[in-house]
C-alpha cells in the first residue's frame, strides 16, 4: 500500500532539526568571533592576511616560472604554504604575491623572505652588479571596506524582504504574510548558521546570495500557499483539516520544489567542481560557489520541509487556512 | 494555421536564433579580406565585461612621502658606488618590509593612524565607484595597497583585444591617480604648484565654495556638475573678474587637475554663467570628478601625499591574475552551457516536441541576456551568472507548471486547444504577480544596490521581463509549431484520456 509523506506530523521533528542547527551555528560564530576574530570567516575583499612579495627584473629572471620554483623550493625548505597567489607584470618585470593566513607566523615568513633572497642574489649575480629583484614580507590589514556597499545593499535586501511580505499580505492575508516571514526567517536563520559552521569564506556576493535566498524563498512559499488556496477550493466538500491540506500540497509541489532549487544547487556544485580544475588556489574556489550552494540548500530544505510541516500549525487554530479562499469563490463554488 | 504558414515562421525564427548564436558565440581570429589583421571577437569573448572572478584585478601600492619598499632601501644600500649609500643607512629605519625616514618615526603612531585614516578615505572613494568588488589594505601599516576589478572583456584580459585593454587599464589609472588626491580645494593662476600663486585668500576655504558635485548621462553623452553656495558664486566670481586673461586652475592639494586629469579651467576675466559649473565629459572621468569633489567637500581629505616624493614617484598599476585561474570564464562559459543542454533535454525527454518548444524559448533566453548584458555594460561575476541562471530556471519552471497545469487538465478529458486554454487561464494570475513581484525586487536592487550587487539586480530584472514575455511566446510558438500536427496530443507528450465507452 502506497503511504503518504505527511509533513505535519513531522513538524516538531523539523523544529528541531533547524532550531539546533540555528543554534549551534549562532553559538559557533559568537565563539568564533571571539577566538579567531570573525562571526563569518570573512574573505576576498575583507580578509587580512599575510604575504611574501617578490619583485622582480627581467635583467634577472627571464619568466615569472624562474621566481616561482625559486620561492616553492624555499617554501618547501621551510615547511610553509601559501593558500593563494597572484602574479602580475610591468614593463620591467613582475611581481609575484604569496597570501598566508594571518595565523602564519611573521618570524617564520621572515625567515623564508631571507632564503629566498640569498637565492635571489646568487641567481641576479650572474646577469648584474646589483641585485634589482627582491622579496618582503608584509601585513595586510583589511578594511571593512565599502561601508556605503554593505549599507545600500542591506537596504535593497530589507527593502526585498518587505515587499516580498506586502505581497503575501496582500495576496494571502495574515497567514500568507505569517508564513512569508517564517520562511524568510527560517531560510536566512540557517544560511547564516550554516556558514559560520562550515567557515566557507564571506565575500560581498554574499548579500546577492542573501537576496536570491528572498527570491527563492518567496516563489516557493509563493507557490505553496497558492496550492494550498487552490486544494482548499477544490475540497471543500471533503471538509480536509488544514493539516490534510497543506499537506497534500506539501506533496503535490514538493517535486517541483525539489527541482528547483536542486537544480540551482546543481549548478553551484557543477561551477564548483569545474572551477577546482582551472583555479589556481584552493581556497579561493570554495567562496562564492559554496556560499550558493549553502543558499540553495538551506532554500531547499526550508521551501520543502521545514515550512509545509509548520504552516497548519500556524493557521489550523482559528482556520485561518480556509479564509485563503476569498468568499466571492466559496459561493461560485 | 496552415502548413505552410506554420514552417515560415518556424523556420525564420530558428535562422534569427541561429545568426544571433553565431554572432554571439564565435569569434574569428582572422576576418576573410582583412589579410589576417581584423580579429572578430563575439558578443561573450568581446562584449561582456568580466569582473575579477574571472580576468583578475589591477591593484596600486600607494606609499606615503618618508616610506620605500625594501626593493628600493637595498638596491642603493647594496651598491657599493652609489652616492647617497650612507644618507639611506642614515634616514631610514626598516619596519615591517619597509623602509621609513627617521623624521616620521619621531611621532610613529600619528603617522600609522594618519595612514589608516586616508585609507579609509580612499576606501570611501572607491566605494562609489560602482565596482563588483574592491579592497583597499593598510601594508604593515605603512603602506596602502587598492585593488579594482580590471574588467576586461575576455578578449581584453587574453590580449586579443589590445585597445580595449588598454582603455580600461586608462581608466584604472586615471581612477587611482584621482581618488590618492591629498589635500584640500585650491584655485590659482597656473598649472604649476611651484610657480603659480594662490587666487583664493589664505582666510578664505576654496572648499567652501560648493554644496556638492554630482554626475549624470543623457543617451551616453556624460556631465559632472559642481555646485555653488549662494556666496561661494559670489566669491568666484569676484576672484574670476578681478583678473584681465588667462586661466584659473583648480587643485587638490598641491595637484593642479587640469594637468593630472585634464580637469577643464576656469577663464579669467569672464564670470560664471550660473551656480551650476557643468563639464560634458566620458562617463568615468565625470565619475572621477564627481567623487574627488564630493569627497574633498564633505572635509574627506587626506593627510599624506603618496607616490610623490623623489624614490616613489608614480602609482604603478599592476594586474594579477584572477585567483580563479586564467581559465575561469571558459569553464563558467562550458558550465552554462552544460546546463542549457540539460534543460533542453529534460524538457524534450519529458515533454517532446513540446519540450522543442521550450528549447526554442531557452535560447532565446539566453541570447537576449548575453545581448542585455553586452550592450548595458554589466559587469559578469559569479554571482551575476547565478542571477543570470535563476532567470533561467525562472523560465523553465514556468512553462513547466504551465504544462503540467495543461496535462492535468487534458486528463480531465477536455481536448489540448481547450486545456491550453484553460491551463494558460488558471495559472495566469500566479505567473503574473511572481513576475511582477520579481520585476519589482530587482528593479529595487539595481536601484538600491551598489556594485555586484546592483549588476545582478539589472541581470534579474532583464531576466524575469524575459520570462514573462517568453511565458506567453511560448504559447504562440506551440500554436505555430503544434497547427500542422495531426495529434496534438502527442506534441505535447501527453495520453490521451481514455475513452470508457470504448470497454
Amino acid at each position: 500500500m502506497k503511504t503518504e509523506f505527511r509533513f505535519s506530523e513531522k513538524m516538531r521533528i523539523f523544529a528541531i532539526v533547524s532550531a539546533c542547527l540555528i543554534f549551534i551555528g549562532l553559538i559557533l560564530g559568537t565563539v568564533f568571533h571571539f577566538t579567531i576574530g570573525g562571526f563569518f570567516n570573512y574573505g576576498g575583499e575583507y580578509s587580512s592576511y599575510n604575504t611574501i612579495t617578490v619583485s622582480y627584473k627581467y635583467v634577472e629572471f627571464g619568466s615569472e616560472e624562474e621566481v616561482d620554483k625559486l620561492c616553492k623550493d624555499v617554501f618547501a625548505e621551510n615547511g610553509v604554504s601559501s593558500y593563494a597567489y597572484t602574479s602580475g607584470t610591468t614593463n620591467v618585470g613582475g611581481e609575484i604575491e604569496y597570501r598566508f593566513t594571518c595565523d602564519t607566523a611573521f618570524s617564520k615568513l621572515n625567515g623564508v623572505v631571507d632564503g629566498i633572497n640569498t637565492k635571489i642574489a646568487t641567481v641576479a649575480a650572474e646577469t648584474s652588479s646589483v641585485n634589482q629583484s627582491y622579496a618582503a614580507a608584509h601585513e595586510h590589514k583589511a578594511l571593512l571596506g565599502g561601508e556605503r556597499v554593505l549599507m545600500m545593499g542591506s537596504i535593497a535586501l530589507a527593502t526585498v524582504v518587505a515587499l516580498q511580505l506586502i505581497y503575501c499580505a496582500i495576496r494571502f492575508k495574515l497567514s500568507g504574510l505569517m508564513i512569508a516571514l517564517l520562511a524568510d526567517a527560517h531560510n536566512i536563520g540557517i544560511i547564516v548558521a550554516l556558514l559560520a559552521i562550515t567557515r566557507v569564506p564571506v565575500t560581498s556576493s554574499l548579500l546577492v546570495f542573501g537576496v536570491i535566498a528572498v527570491i527563492a524563498t518567496a516563489i516557493g512559499t509563493t507557490l505553496m500557499l497558492d496550492r494550498i488556496r487552490r486544494n482548499a477550493k477544490d475540497n471543500s466538500e471533503k471538509k480536509l483539516s488544514p493539516s490534510e491540506i497543506s499537506d497534500m500540497s506539501a506533496r503535490q509541489n514538493f517535486k517541483s520544489n525539489i527541482c528547483f532549487n536542486a537544480f540551482l544547487a546543481i549548478i553551484a556544485a557543477l561551477l564548483f567542481a569545474l572551477m577546482s580544475i582551472s583555479s589556481l588556489s584552493p581556497i579561493a574556489i570554495i567562496s562564492p560557489v559554496l556560499t550558493a550552494l549553502v543558499v540553495f540548500i538551506a532554500c531547499g530544505y526550508g521551501s520543502t520541509f521545514f515550512v509545509p510541516a509548520v504552516y497548519p500549525y500556524l493557521t489550523q487554530a482559528d482556520g485561518k487556512i480556509i479564509k485563503l479562499i476569498k468568499p466571492s469563490q466559496k459561493k461560485a463554488k | 494555421m496552415g502548413k505552410i504558414k506554420s514552417a515560415i515562421i518556424t523556420a525564420l525564427l530558428v535562422a534569427a536564433i541561429l545568426v544571433l548564436a553565431l554572432f554571439a558565440t564565435i569569434s574569428i581570429p582572422e576576418l576573410p579580406g582583412s589579410n589576417g589583421v581584423v580579429r572578430y571577437n563575439s558578443f561573450i569573448s568581446g562584449g561582456i565585461h568580466l569582473g575579477s572572478d574571472f580576468t583578475g584585478e589591477a591593484y596600486a601600492m600607494l606609499y606615503p612621502e618618508g616610506v620605500i619598499t625594501s626593493a628600493d632601501y637595498y638596491l642603493v644600500v647594496n651598491d657599493d658606488e652609489a652616492e647617497n649609500k650612507q644618507e639611506y643607512i642614515d634616514k631610514y629605519t626598516s619596519r615591517g618590509g619597509y623602509f621609513v625616514d627617521n623624521e616620521k618615526l619621531e611621532d610613529e603612531k600619528a603617522f600609522k593612524e594618519s595612514i589608516l585614516k586616508d585609507a579609509e578615505i580612499i576606501s570611501d572613494r572607491l566605494s562609489q565607484k560602482g565596482y563588483s568588488s574592491y579592497s583597499v589594505t593598510v601594508v604593515d601599516g605603512y603602506a596602502i595597497k587598492m585593488s579594482v576589478p580590471t574588467n576586461f572583456t575576455y578578449a581584453a584580459y587574453k590580449s586579443y583585444d589590445n585597445v580595449k585593454r588598454s582603455e580600461e587599464l586608462t581608466k584604472i589609472s586615471t581612477t587611482m591617480t584621482v581618488v590618492k588626491l591629498s589635500g584640500k580645494l585650491g584655485l590659482r593662476d597656473g598649472a604649476d604648484f611651484k610657480t603659480s600663486k594662490s587666487l583664493v585668500s589664505i582666510n578664505d576655504d576654496f572648499g567652501s565654495f560648493f554644496k556638492g558635485a554630482s554626475m549624470g548621462g543623457v543617451a551616453g553623452t556624460y556631465f559632472f556638475n559642481i555646485d555653488l553656495t549662494d556666496e561661494g558664486y559670489e566669491s568666484l566670481n569676484e576672484i574670476l573678474l578681478s583678473q584681465d586673461s588667462g586661466n584659473a586652475y583648480i587643485y587638490i592639494g598641491e595637484t593642479s587637475l587640469s594637468s593630472a586629469i585634464n580637469f577643464p579651467t576656469l577663464s579669467l576675466g569672464s564670470p560664471l554663467s550660473g551656480k551650476i559649473l557643468q563639464y560634458s565629459s566620458s562617463e568615468n572621468f565625470a565619475q572621477d570628478a564627481s567623487i574627488i569633489f564630493s569627497s574633498v567637500i564633505a572635509g574627506n581629505v587626506l593627510t599624506n601625499k603618496y607616490n610623490n616624493d623623489d624614490v616613489n614617484t608614480t602609482t604603478q598599476i599592476v594586474t594579477v591574475n584572477s585567483v580563479f585561474g586564467d581559465m575561469a570564464a571558459v569553464y563558467l562559459a562550458v558550465a552554462v552551457l552544460l546546463v542549457i543542454v540539460a534543460a533542453i533535454v529534460c524538457s524534450v525527454i519529458k515533454y517532446k516536441l513540446l519540450g522543442l518548444v521550450n528549447a526554442l524559448m531557452i535560447l532565446i533566453y539566453a541570447l537576449s541576456l548575453i545581448t542585455s548584458i553586452m550592450l548595458l555594460n554589466i559587469q559578469l561575476t559569479i554571482a551575476g551568472a547565478f542571477t543570470a541562471i535563476l532567470g533561467l530556471a525562472l523560465l523553465c519552471f514556468t512553462n513547466f507548471y504551465v504544462f503540467e497545469t495543461v496535462r492535468r487538465e487534458t486528463q480531465a478529458g477536455r481536448t489540448v486547444q481547450a486545456s491550453v486554454k484553460l491551463g494558460y487561464k488558471k495559472t495566469l494570475a500566479g505567473v503574473l504577480d511572481l513576475h511582477i513581484l520579481l520585476v519589482l525586487a530587482s528593479l529595487i536592487l539595481s536601484l538600491v544596490g551598489v556594485g555586484e550587487l546592483a549588476a545582478c539586480g539589472l541581470i534579474f530584472f532583464i531576466g524575469s521581463l524575459a520570462s514573462y514575455i517568453l511565458y506567453w511566446f511560448t504559447r504562440f510558438m506551440w500554436y505555430v509549431i503544434s497547427s500542422p500536427v495531426k495529434d496534438k496530443f502527442k506534441f505535447g507528450g501527453f495520453a490521451r484520456e481514455e475513452d470508457d465507452d470504448e470497454d
